[in-house]
């Protein structure tokens, strides 16, 4: 059995994992994230991508309300590659409730948010698509954030300083002695191995699996499992955020990322952390809704479903976190104090937009424990620096500002080498994904990061098969370079038909009109042309 | 007034249209583009038919053995180069796989897996989708007994665009290789490689060239006279990719024979309704005219009968609406058969939804789906409009639209 030791173990490669990873590593404390799949395979990819400016939470959760403008603000600052700043709408319909609008006016006022009332016939112009029900429309510093984007940038800082993480590597169980945190007991799941890590603390960040984590001390953390469902379109239906301007509820959010625009969500109790298949009766329950901010709904293609799983966290007792400078938003739980284990902690709850903020809540409970004083610098210091402006221009040179400028903001640092590949061969800059405009160049510098394991990786990574076709074209034209990383004819075919199976689960509860029409041209293209075998494909 | 309108031009129409026409009837193919032929790999798969005329409702269920087997003789005396898989002959994928091939190009038919020889792929520069590594070891995988050697040839023409890095599709290089000057570079490399593989003392030994995108099946003495230049080693071609090269020409080859013999075709236009009266109640309707949108006008066109020819979901004769709250036929508004259940958890499985589609009698007539009762006495179904079947996981696309296309023309 292989032996590791550190000094904290951070459990779950999520946005707040990693956060607390580069905050803990900036302060200087040696620390281990080991997350059981890729990272950002769980809810910190699977939400609609909204940075909070606060205002929707500005009549039920002032705290959180206040956290969220907060953080809105140092997030755009320390991590602008990764946020397009569309603002966002609020809009009051002409069946709304007047006195939430007066509220929600007033709780913008008192967290400090901005509201800016923009005239109907300018909100009209300015977008096109907004139900012509609309009867006030405010603006606010919402944003759009891309969550593999800044999870990468927040592993990338954390590795400068030190900090190291596994993926593909799942805790078995909990080193305890005497109630005294010892380390944990990890399988690496790609080569079976059990690894020993020997630390003094252990956090628990596993988002929807928090409550499995913290059940191997023996004691239950109450979390409610809440499944999300969320629609892509495959266009840019509106160029900002446009909420509903009433109590939160379902289907009241279109988010535009890039070329596609995400409707989000309902809300659902589940009982296993990856329950997130979408079923159609979601679907058309989201289209229902979506028609009251976009009439015009029906018109638009839907490219696939998917669903997130929100980890809530309901307190047994309301006194029990107050005090700590905690929200309700989200809970640090001191095992210590509440079950008398020594050296845990679950952070549980929370959102995206805060996550800065609980690894800096976290982080803190750590360094008091170990005796180091060192501050928080992570709402200061930036994920990463610009490259340089003739990286910038040698990109856009070489294969358009287009997709110049959507490489630069994935590659950043690391762009350089990838330009430089393209330059030396020029057939290098070809796309390998056209949707999202992904070179060759680009997709072999993925394939050389140790974490990537498979195509779904590199899925993540750069996006390739996130696009209309939906991975049809992209994944072929990846052959060669799978075949050379990942070693045999078998092992290519089996990563072609998981990417496309994963991308089908998706595409199935939306599965009419041209997406309908684009999933038999994915057929025919790999059961006929490439004459893969429908049998054999039956795993 | 024509003898026959035949709506849609893909693989189907086009054979409905020049059966038809070969049988001394006026025909007009409307046609709102060009089909799907562009996903054609070049090789018309039949399937297991013995097997699949047992299926309930398949489409071969319709036909007896000698109709399917008049649809293979079209084929081969349409394009001579063809020739049916009696043994078992196979081709290449562009992935140097080996797929069956029941109705192919000679020039595709790869040697016996049991021989010894040499393969010498061609592989034309900065060619699009094309991974010659990969088809090196997928061949030297499927031929244990043969050598797998790569040449580049490079085309002067694409050189400036190999200089900035753009790629050539299967269809820039065909053309190509259908020029004279293509044909004579081609004449070249495979001399030098004759040269080349004799001076390394392989005499003895079989040589086989392997080309993807070269397409040499539709030769048209009227028309595409450049065709027909030997070449000193036997060449192999691979099955085509998309967008197809093969789709291409023969979409072109098709179009020049139907035209030949005095069919009328009309490009860039959209079958939108039609107007018909009952005969009677208990009778099938007849149908008299249909409405074309062509070029900004509207056109009612007469003709005795009709053949719906629109290529199913993935030509665009069956929509399917936002949560499948409408689904319909875009012509004739035909009733569909409509699987309950609509897709398989696994991608490459068989898809229930691949089986919707219009119910027919033997005679390809629309059926009503709940009486069974024929509704239209002359319009005739063919392709991928019928319904209960899967041209991708039956392996039978070619099969059933060439068989239903032919039977189509000779009830005209």
């Amino acid at each position: 059995m292989r032996e590791i030791e550190t000094q904290v173990v951070v459990i779950g490669g999520g946005a707040t994992g990693v956060g607390i990873l580069r905050d803990l590593s900036m302060r200087g404390i040696p620390a281990l994230l080991l997350e059981q799949g890729d990272l950002a395979h769980g809810t910190s990819s699977r939400f609609h991508g909204l940075l909070h400016s606060g205002a929707r939470y500005a009549v039920k959760d002032a705290k959180a309300a206040q956290e969220c403008i907060e953080e809105n603000k140092i997030v755009k600052h320390i991590a602008a590659h990764c946020i397009e700043d569309t603002s966002g709408w609020f809009v009051y319909l002409n069946e709304d409730d007047p006195g939430y609008l007066q509220l929600w006016l007033q709780g913008c006022d008192q967290a400090g948010i901005p509201v800016k009332e923009i005239p109907l016939e300018e909100a009209f112009r300015l977008e096109p698509l907004l139900s012509r029900q609309a009867a006030r429309v405010f603006e606010v510093p919402d944003a759009t954030v891309d969550g593999f984007k800044l999870l990468w940038a927040n592993v990338k800082s954390a590795e400068k300083y030190g900090g190291t993480y596994r993926t593909y590597c799942k805790v078995k169980s909990l080193w305890l002695e005497n109630k005294d945190i010892k380390g944990v007991y990890a399988e690496d799941l790609i080569t079976g191995e059990i690894i020993q890590i020997r630390s003094k603390i252990v956090v628990n960040a596993a988002g929807p699996w928090s409550a499995e984590i913290a059940a191997m001390s023996g004691f239950d953390v109450h979390m409610l499992k809440n499944k999300g469902s969320l629609l892509v379109f495959n266009q840019r239906m509106f160029n900002r955020v446009i909420n509903r301007l009433r109590t939160p509820g379902d289907g009241d959010i279109f988010v535009p990322h890039e070329t596609v625009t995400i409707l989000g969500t309902t809300s659902q109790m589940v009982d296993l952390p990856d329950d997130n298949q979408v079923k159609e009766q979601d679907v058309s329950y989201l289209l229902e809704m979506g028609k009251d901010l976009a009439e015009e709904i029906e018109l638009h293609r839907v490219l696939r479903a998917f669903a997130g799983i929100r980890p809530l966290y309901e307190s047994e007792d309301a006194s029990e976190h107050e005090g700590r400078g905690v929200s309700r938003n989200f809970a640090l739980i001191d095992h210590e104090k509440r079950d008398g284990v020594r050296g845990l902690v679950s952070i549980v709850g929370g959102k995206l937009t805060t996550y800065r903020l609980m690894a800096e809540k976290v982080t803190d409970w750590v360094a008091a424990k170990l005796n180091v004083t060192t501050a928080c610098r992570t709402a200061e210091e930036p994920l990463h620096h610009e490259p340089p402006a003739d990286v910038w221009n040698k990109a856009r040179q070489l294969i358009g500002a287009a997709a110049a400028d959507k490489m630069m903001e994935r590659l950043n640092e690391e762009a350089a080498s990838v330009i430089a590949a393209i330059e030396k061969q020029p057939e290098l800059g070809q796309f390998i994904c056209e949707c999202e405009m992904v070179t060759q160049a680009e997709v072999l510098h993925a394939l050389q990061d140790p974490a990537v394991h498979s195509l779904d990786d590199l899925r993540r990574k750069t996006r390739l098969g996130m696009g209309t076709c939906q991975g049809t074209y992209c994944t072929y034209r990846s052959t060669p370079m799978l075949k050379d990383t990942f070693g045999s004819w078998e092992r290519t075919l089996k990563e072609y038909r998981i990417l496309l199976s994963e991308r089908w689960r998706g595409i199935t509860p939306v599965l009419w009109g041209d997406q309908l029409r684009e999933s038999e041209l994915a057929r025919a293209l790999y059961l006929n042309v490439l004459d893969f075998k429908a049998v054999e494909s039956e795993e | 007034m024509w003898d026959a309108i035949v709506v849609g031009g893909g693989l189907a129409g086009w054979t409905a249209g020049i059966r038809a026409a070969q049988r001394g009837k006026k025909v007009l193919i409307v046609t709102e583009g060009v089909g799907t032929l562009y996903y054609f790999s070049g090789i018309f798969d039949y399937g297991d038919v013995a097997g699949l005329r047992h299926f309930p409702k398949h489409p071969y269920s319709l036909f007896d053995a000698e109709t399917i087997d008049r649809g293979k003789q079209f084929i081969k005396e349409l394009c001579p180069e063809y020739i049916e898989n009696n043994k078992s002959r196979h081709a290449l994928t562009v992935l140097g796989t080996v797929r069956q091939g029941d109705l192919m190009p000679r020039s595709m038919v790869l040697p016996d897996r049991q021989e010894q020889g040499i393969f010498v792929l061609l592989v034309p520069e900065g060619l699009k989708d094309f991974f010659p590594e990969i088809v090196v070891s997928n061949m030297a995988r499927e031929f244990p007994g043969w050598q797998v050697k790569v040449k580049r040839v490079h085309a002067e023409i694409l050189g400036e665009w190999e200089r900035i890095g753009k790629s050539a599709s299967g269809i820039d290089y065909a053309a190509i290789w259908r020029s004279k000057e293509g044909q004579n570079l081609l004449a070249q490399e495979i001399e030098t490689i004759k040269r080349e593989q004799q001076g390394a003392g392989s005499k003895s030994e079989r040589i086989a060239v392997v080309l993807p995108s070269l397409v040499s099946e539709y030769f048209d003495a009227s028309r595409t006279k450049i065709y027909g230049k030997d070449y000193s080693l036997p060449v192999i071609e691979m099955s085509s990719f998309i967008p197809s090269p093969h789709g291409r020409y023969f979409a072109e080859y098709l179009k020049h024979q139907f035209t030949d013999l005095g069919g009328e075709l009309m490009i860039g236009a959209r079958a939108a309704a039609l107007t018909g009266e009952p005969v009677s109640d208990k009778q099938p309707k007849s149908c008299q005219e249909i409405i074309v949108h062509s070029m900004g006008k509207v056109l009612h066109l007469k003709a005795k009968k009709f053949i719906l020819a629109t290529g199913g979901l993935l030509g665009g004769g069956i929509k399917v609406g936002i949560e499948r709250k409408s689904i319909h036929e875009d012509v004739f508004d035909l009733p569909l058969f409509v699987p309950q259940e609509w897709s398989a958890s696994r991608f490459f499985a068989p898809q229930p939804f691949a089986q919707i589609g219009v119910e027919t009698d033997n005679c390809l007539r629309p059926l009503d789906t709940n009486q069974g009762q024929v509704i239209w006495d002359n319009v005739h179904v063919v392709g991928r409009m019928l319904a209960h079947w899967d041209p991708w996981t039956q392996r039978c696309g070619g099969g059933v639209s060439v068989t239903s296309g032919c039977a189509a023309a000779e009830i005209i």
